[in-house]
């Protein structure tokens, strides 16, 4: 099978900071992947610029057969990719049904006029919509909690929701940041077991960014170390787990990359 | 320094505690929503003078006050039709005057409101496309600016004219403001509107500068002249209509969940597919065109209009109306319009005598500062605004119903 996603020798850097240098990678359909590296290592850096909100300095971004690193920001949505966000970035005076809906926006036809007529099909488009997204909210374990405002939803249930609103764009490639960041063994453990549910039940490829080893070793297939901006190891967890330049780069972050605790 | 500063704190402090103070006990007793308007109608009723100007004010803003707060049911909504056509048979010339100004401004709130409201976009130079209608009305029928039309037809095909290009005019000064958030774009549009104004003063060749148009012959409906603000008004009222109806219902859909989504945080909105450039130029266009629509309304009434007409005040009274009514809703915007422009109007007649105190022209004399204090009053005791927008009662009970659907 051809590569869902690929990233060819992209480079990126902010004025003299050379945040992504020369990384290529790839990601087959249905896998996890996982991207892991110290703090700073770019690995946020990549997901902009996957997602158009950052342009690569040079390099090349495909997906599906196309090239999208010069699409406008809200074109990544329609190409098929949507993301989560490390620091959640919710409309957080929204209630959660309210989140998901604007996530099924490229999916609604109501343009200002047929909303101010109200024809049949708009109802109707509207009534499905809602369907849609009570599914969703119930498939990311946020039952009864459809007309909690976001910001009043606890801070796992503001991941969950992230993760129903970025599912709502009926993506072909999802793209989470830090998902179980911040979140007690609990919740990580459910969240874990979420994004498992995502590709077995909803046959996503998924891209997770996580500083958790626990998390990253459990759940991906392929995994990409990146420090300083360079691709360092890649390839299975007990592969890069054993990779010299992996647990030198780890060692000086004082973070222990085997006893499955992060 | 140091110490100035800690007093300056240790004020803040303090006020913002006895502002608490204040708004918690508003809510804790409800009645006082309610005992204040009904005080004020019962006043209004037992006046001597029926309908002189302030008992008439008192009871309609009690009424509508009333009318808004409980939900909108048709028998609701008769009541206030009712009263919005029978008041003004009452009325003197004066007074309708007012009544059309309230419903001027609070369709010009309609239009603003979603600029500011639903899209989030600080817009302080509403003023252009307000005065951008009255003048492409006004320049095309007015034989004196070398327009003069056959204003018999013209006029109800000029309203959406009118609109149009006001629309234009808004994606014409959205196109370069658009990557402008908060502060800047506020700015940017103040000068906007001066500008517009600006233009219409100096260009004389083509709008007569500060000489205005004048002589803008009247409207007809059907074979009725429409002469004064009484009939006017009934046009403008139209207009409010159609606008608030058209506003609530674009802000229940598809649209109105992208320019929230825009307010929350626009590159989250972005990378669900939310086309922001597209959706804050629809914002732009559709406030604009219904302040050109107002624009049009504001001419045939005025049939003469100067570009002072069109200063930043008619600005920045939109946006304070739209405030003070409540961010994002409609029916606050009524209310604000109601309270902003009516009151100014109605403390000019106000007066205590009483026993040996003889104030007889203290609202003459003193309005603007009476008028001040109570804006400032609404905005410590509700900084939301009176009205502020509900959560979408309709979106809550169909999820209610889904769930439980889904639940057998
Ligand atoms: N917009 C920007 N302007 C300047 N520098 C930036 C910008 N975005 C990221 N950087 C820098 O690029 C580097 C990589 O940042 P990035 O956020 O991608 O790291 P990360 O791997 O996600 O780290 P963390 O684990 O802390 O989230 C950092 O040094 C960061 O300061
Ligand atoms: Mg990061």
């Amino acid at each position: 099978m051809p590569p869902l996603l690929s990233v060819r020798n992209v480079t990126r850097r902010f004025e003299g900071l050379t945040a992504l240098n020369d990384v290529s990678m790839e990601v087959e359909p249905r896998t996890i992947a996982g991207v892991i590296g110290p703090n700073g290592a770019g690995k946020t850096t990549l997901f902009n610029v996957l997602t158009g909100f950052y342009r690569p300095t040079s390099g090349e971004v495909w997906f599906e057969g196309r090239r999208i690193d010069r699409l406008p920001l809200h074109g990544i949505a329609a190409a098929g990719i949507s993301r989560t966000f490390q620091n959640i970035r919710l409309f957080a005076n929204m209630t959660a049904i309210e989140n998901v809906l604007v996530g099924q926006h490229i999916h609604l036809k109501t343009n200002f006029a047929t909303a101010i007529v109200r024809p049949p099909s708009v109802t109707r488009e509207e009534r499905s919509a809602v369907k849609t997204a009570v599914e969703l909210l119930r498939f990311a374990g946020l039952t009864r909690r459809e007309n909690e405002l976001a910001r009043n939803l606890a801070y796992g249930e503001q991941r969950r929701l992230e993760i129903a609103r970025a599912l709502a764009v009926r993506p072909r490639l999802l793209l989470l940041d830090e998902p179980t960041a911040g979140m007690n063994p609990g919740e990580a453990a459910g969240m874990i077991k979420l994004i498992r549910a995502l590709r077995d039940d909803m046959l996503m490829t998924i891209v997770l960014i996580e500083h958790s080893m626990r998390v990253v070793m459990g759940v991906c297939e392929r995994i990409t170390v990146l420090d300083h901006g360079e691709k360092i190891s890649e390839g299975r967890p007990e592969e890069v787990q054993q990779d010299r330049r992996v647990i030198e780069a780890y060692l000086g972050t004082g973070q222990i990359i085997t006893d499955g605790r992060a | 320094m140091m110490q100035r500063f800690e007093a300056t704190r240790a004020l803040t402090r303090a006020l913002d505690n006895a502002n608490a103070r204040a708004r918690a006990a508003f809510d804790a007793i409800p009645l006082i929503r309610w005992i204040l308007p009904l005080a004020l109608g019962v006043v209004g009723a037992l006046s001597p003078q029926w309908f002189d100007t302030r008992p008439t004010y008192a009871l309609m803003v009690l009424i509508t006050y009333l009318l808004l707060r409980t939900s909108t049911n048709v028998f609701g909504l008769a009541v206030l039709a009712a009263m919005l056509v029978y008041l003004p048979m009452e009325m003197d010339r004066f007074e309708r005057g007012i009544l059309f100004d309230i419903a001027l401004y609070t369709m010009l709130g309609i239009g603003l409101n979603i600029v500011v409201g639903y899209a989030g976009l600080l817009d302080l130079g509403y003023v252009a496309f307000f005065a951008s209608g009255a003048y492409i009305f006004a320049l095309v029928v007015a034989p004196e600016a070398g327009g003069g039309w056959d204003i018999g037809a013209s006029f109800w095909l000029m309203i959406p004219a009118a609109m149009a290009l006001a629309a234009a005019l808004g994606v014409a000064l959205g196109l370069p403001v658009l990557r402008l958030r908060g502060d800047y774009l506020a700015i940017v549009t103040l000068g906007f509107g001066e500008i517009i104004r600006l233009m219409l003063n100096n260009r004389d060749d083509i709008t007569n500068g500060p000489r205005g148009v004048y002589l803008i012959p009247k409207a007809h409906f059907f074979d009725k002249e429409l002469t004064g603000p009484y009939e006017l008004y009934f046009l403008v009222l139209a207009g409010v209509f159609i606008a608030a109806f058209a506003a609530e219902r674009i802000r229940d859909s598809r649209v109105g969940r992208a320019w929230e989504a825009i307010r929350e945080d626009e590159d989250a909105a972005s990378a669900m597919g939310v086309n922001t450039t597209f959706y804050k130029l629809l914002a732009f266009a559709i406030g604009a065109a219904i302040g050109g629509g107002g624009g049009v309304i504001y001419a045939a009434k005025q049939t003469a209009i100067f570009p002072r007409d069109f200063d930043l005040d008619v600005s920045i009274n939109v946006l304070a109306l739209v405030i003070i009514g409540g961010m994002g809703n409609v029916r606050g915007v009524v209310l604000g319009a109601m309270l902003l422009i009516g009151l100014p109007e109605v403390l000019r007649d106000f007066s205590i005598e009483f026993a040996f105190i003889d104030l007889a022209n203290i609202g003459a004399d003193y309005r603007l500062v009476i008028f001040g204090a109570a804006l400032v009053a609404i905005m410590v005791l509700r900084p939301e605004g009176l009205l502020p927008s509900r959560r979408r009662a309709a979106e809550f009970e169909q999820a209610e119903m889904l769930e439980s659907e889904l639940a057998t």
